[in-house]
């Protein structure tokens, strides 16, 4: 069944991928994301399938397998995932779908409501809202996910580190973090952006220094966990390194709790992106932002609601998702752990 | 001879279910024992058997849902509890009937001092101030054995041993000097040594308070040691019951011959021990018939199809077996 | 109790100066002349001067340091934009702060709570399900969005509130009126999850043996619930709240600049506009000293509901 949606998914992103080539030239980066997007639903709707096949021949249901059975089940994370694959595809595709230029004006549209020309309406510019939201979108995931993957590689780095080598080194970098963490966020932002000015890549720079400790500890008590196997003492003395021990065999293990972390984060991560753009910290104009547009749609309320809601709710719903499949994901893996 | 008076508890085919997900479970199905005032009965069975669901009905402390109590009667001090209301019970639990729970490091909470917790039935039920719950408390802390109680009273339960958990519980359940003590497994969790003391320990204070016990346990040594009754208990159901005497010496059902005969003794030297084939069905797949009759070593082939009816033996001795069945006789 | 509280206090101190250190660190990135930075646009040669030995610039990290911080805590740290000392400028500017922090803290606590320990109680009930699903729109949605909203149904379109601005100290009846509505946005997303894990906490403490004793002591339900189990559920809620101070500073930071609100996080968001480095450097350093102060006071709080750690 699964198999089959992929494969739908599949081809459809193909049919989109041949329907946009002659517009490809807008943006050659966009198109190229999505040629890698469609080949891999190929190549899950293949894995799937060989795994299915697997199944059929009386193999036993792998711990992935049977964690993925239990998310799959949960309708709210199967919601918030299908969302999220929905956002996705408005982000890498917003070039090529978009009715309009999201910066360009039009004077004679000022803040207008929902129209055939305008499906949501324009701002105080003139400018459609519709296709602001869709640049907006892909700015947020774009931003927020190379945050979050930044963010994980660090902390799992750090937590890594921490929790093999141990002693002095375990010692001091907990002390350091718990010292990072002691200052929140928003504080560590501004003081940043004060000195070091404003804009996208300050921005991920920030927020993949955030919450490092949350992320330290657990991948430093899931090696803590596994350290002492037995397995690890045979591989050491055979030989391996340390650090191929880390990764070939302690790594697999926090595989689990990390993904739970990230899909937190990733909801977490916009919500802050959208708070620092509002502010006028973050995304800066005219590169569209939610947060930014939210800032604009507060000046304008009485004369347009629209340009406060639409990118409110599309915050909201992106937010949500994340949410959802994120707690689904936490639920699926408890389980595992108490099996 | 029949005791004249009428018994202190008395339950009457008590029925308790469990609707699951999956189907009915019937934590105890038709379940018939009496306590007299100042008599020990000792509860034995297999994890599952349904011993601590009837006892957890007789304080109606199922949960509901899952649990419903669909039938039966509890006789206490001639009125049937299961028609109390939530205040009725309330004013029992604790009070008159009292119970102790098989896992001590978890049973106290931890956020308040022994004390506290001890003085909480006394003010609850007997109407005392807290300062005079207090100096009780000390003194039922000494009473179950706890040196130096006045310091103790102050304690929170992370700070004592699980033996000496075990005993607060004593306290706790003694404090407005019940009727009757309900003890489900109170020793399981405890070390070998403990395991005297406090079963030494409840025997002492029942005969100074003078009140009857029901004791759940899985250990047939404690049951010859403590118990003036034995209730035996499978699948939910009681396969036998009688005396203490009956029941080790005169022992007519096949699975209590099988408990009995699993027990060690220490002066002979076995090769294998001696188990009792196959093991305890699924709740929610039980056999018709005998539940007994797929792991019976002395199986007929009635007890396949036909659940056994009760056969007595004498005053208080009985047993649920198609072997001894006068219906049967001339059967094989 | 006390010796608790003593060990806490005495983490205090390093933590403090560690932190200080790492903001004076951030901002000694801000690229160009360290003297005109500090001196904004009144710089002239003599004033430059002066400014490089009272900063002791052209010393050794450690020095610069604690230069700065004599400075700054003998009140000679002056904001460009505000021309007068970094201190005054931040504490004129705290009450509202405070006031509107602790009005949301406490909204969050007096509803969320009681809300989730009757979702808790009556699992699966209409209300659990309404709750839960209103608290989990609570944390997805961004609250200066929240703000928006509230400010359009209540000021814009009912008119029962004003939309923005500060009304005097919170005991007025006008103060009253113009904190209610950046608290209850503020205090949002804190209600939200605060009921979230009581419900929780609570789901996971009926379960354990000690409130079958209770029960089986012939406790009243209500007893039960209130006292037994909400006792006990008390410790990961403390600790959830503590892990939200956090988001709650950067709440505060987005509510006041939704609702013009005179408070220090707008105040630091304007500095950073206002290049007004110095005034940046003493906003973010009092309010994380704030922010610790904060946590050791939830630290304590726990202590009182803990036993298991207070007598370690």
């Amino acid at each position: 069944m699964l198999r089959v949606k992929t494969f739908y998914l599949f081809i459809f992103s193909l049919a989109l991928l041949a329907a946009f080539a002659p517009r490809a030239g807008l943006d050659l980066i966009s198109y190229g994301l999505f040629c890698l997007l469609t080949a891999s639903t190929l190549v899950l709707a293949l894995a799937i399938r060989r795994s299915n096949q697997r199944l059929a021949a009386g193999r036993v249901k792998s711990s992935g397998q049977l964690m993925w059975n239990r998310l799959a089940r949960n309708k709210n994370a199967m919601f918030g995932m299908v969302v999220l694959i929905i956002f996705m595809y408005a982000a890498l595709l917003a070039p090529f779908i978009s009715p309009h230029d999201p910066l360009e004006t039009d004077w004679g549209a000022l803040s207008q409501g929902m129209s055939s020309a305008h499906w949501l309406g324009t701002d105080d510019l003139g400018r459609d809202i519709f296709s602001r939201t869709l640049f907006g979108i892909r700015v947020a995931l774009g931003i927020g996910v190379t945050a979050v993957v930044l963010n994980t590689l660090i902390g799992t780095v750090l937590g890594l580190i921490a929790g093999y080598y141990g002693g002095r080194t375990d010692s001091l970098i907990m002390r350091a973090l718990e010292i990072w963490n002691s200052i929140p966020f928003i504080l560590l932002a501004i003081a940043i952006m004060a000195a070091l000015g404003t804009g996208v890549g300050k921005l991920i720079l920030i927020v993949s220094l955030s919450n490092l400790m949350a992320f330290a500890r657990i991948i430093r008590g899931s090696v803590l966990s596994v350290k002492e196997a037995d397995y690890i003492a045979a591989a050491r003395v055979i030989g391996i390194s340390n650090p191929t021990i880390i990764v070939r065999h302690i790594v697999p293990n926090c595989i689990s709790p990390i993904l739970v972390m990230a899909s937190l984060s990733i909801g977490e991560t916009i919500l802050v992106i959208a708070g620092l753009s509002f502010l006028g910290l973050g995304i800066q104009p005219p590169m569209p932002s939610l947060g930014g547009m939210l800032a604009n749609g507060q000046q304008f309320l009485h004369e347009s609601l629209l340009m406060s809601v639409v990118p409110g709710v599309t915050i909201l719903l992106i937010v949500l998702s994340c949410n959802l499949f994120g707690d689904g994901m936490r639920d699926a893996l408890d389980s595992r752990l108490n099996d | 001879m029949k005791n004249q008076t009428p018994p202190l508890l008395e339950i009457k085919d008590l029925k308790t279910w469990f609707h699951t997900e999956d189907g009915i479970v019937k934590g105890c199905d038709g379940v018939n024992y009496s306590v007299n005032k100042g008599e020990t009965l000792a509860v034995v069975g297999e994890s599952g058997s349904g011993k601590s669901v009837t006892a957890m009905s007789i304080l109606g402390l199922i949960p509901n849902p899952p649990g419903e109590i669909t039938g039966g009667e509890i006789i206490f001090r001639g009125e049937n509890l299961l028609e109390m209301n939530q205040e009725q019970m309330q004013r029992i639990r604790g009070n008159s009937i009292a119970m102790i729970f098989q896992e001590p490091m978890t049973s106290l909470n931890p956020v308040m001092t022994v004390g506290q917790q001890i003085g909480e039935s006394l003010i609850l039920h007997q109407g005392y101030s807290r300062s005079e719950a207090k100096q009780k408390a000390v003194e039922l802390l000494g009473m179950v054995g706890i040196a130096d109680s006045r310091a103790r009273v102050d304690d929170y339960p992370h700070q004592l041993s699980g033996g000496m958990r075990q005993r607060v519980m004593i306290a706790i359940a003694l404090a407005c000097k019940p009727e009757l003590l309900i003890a489900d497994e109170p020793t399981s969790a405890l070390d070998v040594t403990i395991q005297a003391q406090i079963l030494d320990l409840i025997t002492e204070l029942q005969k100074k308070i003078g009140m009857a016990v029901i004791l759940i346990t899985h250990d047939m040594g404690v049951v010859a040691e403590t118990a003036d009754k034995v209730a035996v208990m499978y699948c939910g159901q009681i396969v036998e019951y009688g005396s203490v005497n009956d029941i080790f010496f005169q022992a007519k059902h096949p699975y209590l011959e099988g408990l009995t005969n699993s027990v060690l003794d220490i002066d002979e030297e076995v090769e294998m021990l001696e188990v009792i084939e196959g093991t305890v069905p699924d709740p929610l797949d039980l056999p018709e018939g005998c539940n007994f009759e797929p792991r019976c070593p002395k199986r007929l082939a009635i007890c396949k199809s036909q659940e056994p009816p009760r056969t007595r033996f004498g005053d208080d001795h009985y047993a649920h077996c198609w072997l001894y069945s006068n219906a049967n006789q001339g059967k094989e | 109790m006390l010796n608790y509280t003593i060990r806490r206090l005495m983490m205090l101190i390093p933590i403090l100066f560690a932190i200080s250190v790492i903001i004076f660190a951030i901002l000694k990135l801000t690229p160009g002349d360290p003297a005109m930075i500090l001196l904004g646009d009144r710089a002239t040669e003599e004033l430059l001067r002066l400014t490089r030995e009272k900063y002791a610039l052209d010393q050794p990290f450690i020095v610069q340091y604690l230069k700065m911080m004599q400075n700054f805590l003998s009140g000679e740290l002056n904001s460009i934009y505000y021309r007068d000392n970094v201190i005054t400028v931040v504490m004129s500017r705290m009450v509202p702060t405070l006031e509107l922090g602790f009005s949301a803290l406490l909204l969050a606590v007096v509803i969320s709570i009681p809300a989730g320990i009757i979702s808790a109680v009556k699992r699966n009930s209409f209300f659990d399900y309404a709750s839960m699903t209103t608290a989990l729109f609570g944390i997805s949605i961004p609250v200066f969005f929240t703000g928006i909203l509230f400010i359009y149904l209540f000021a814009v379109k009912l008119q029962w509130l004003p939309a923005s601005g500060y009304g005097g100290p919170i005991y007025t009846v006008d103060g009253l009126k113009h904190v209610l509505l950046p608290a209850l946005v503020l205090s949002f997303t804190l209600m939200a999850s605060t009921t979230r894990i009581t419900r929780s906490a609570m789901l996971d403490v009926i379960r354990e043996d000690y409130i079958r004793t209770a029960r089986a002591k012939g406790v009243k339900e209500s007893s039960v619930i209130l006292v037994h189990a909400f006792r006990n559920a008390l410790m990961p809620i403390t600790t959830n709240v503590g892990n939200q101070v956090a988001r709650l500073f950067a709440g505060a930071v987005l509510t006041e600049t939704v609702f013009a609100w005179p408070g220090v996080g707008r105040l630091a968001v304007n500095a950073i506009f206002r290049r007004d480095e110095a005034l940046v450097f003493g906003a973010v350093l009092i309010l994380s000293v704030i922010y610790v102060l904060v946590n050791l006071l939830v630290d304590l709080f726990y202590g009182v509901i803990n036993p298991q750690v207070r007598y370690e």
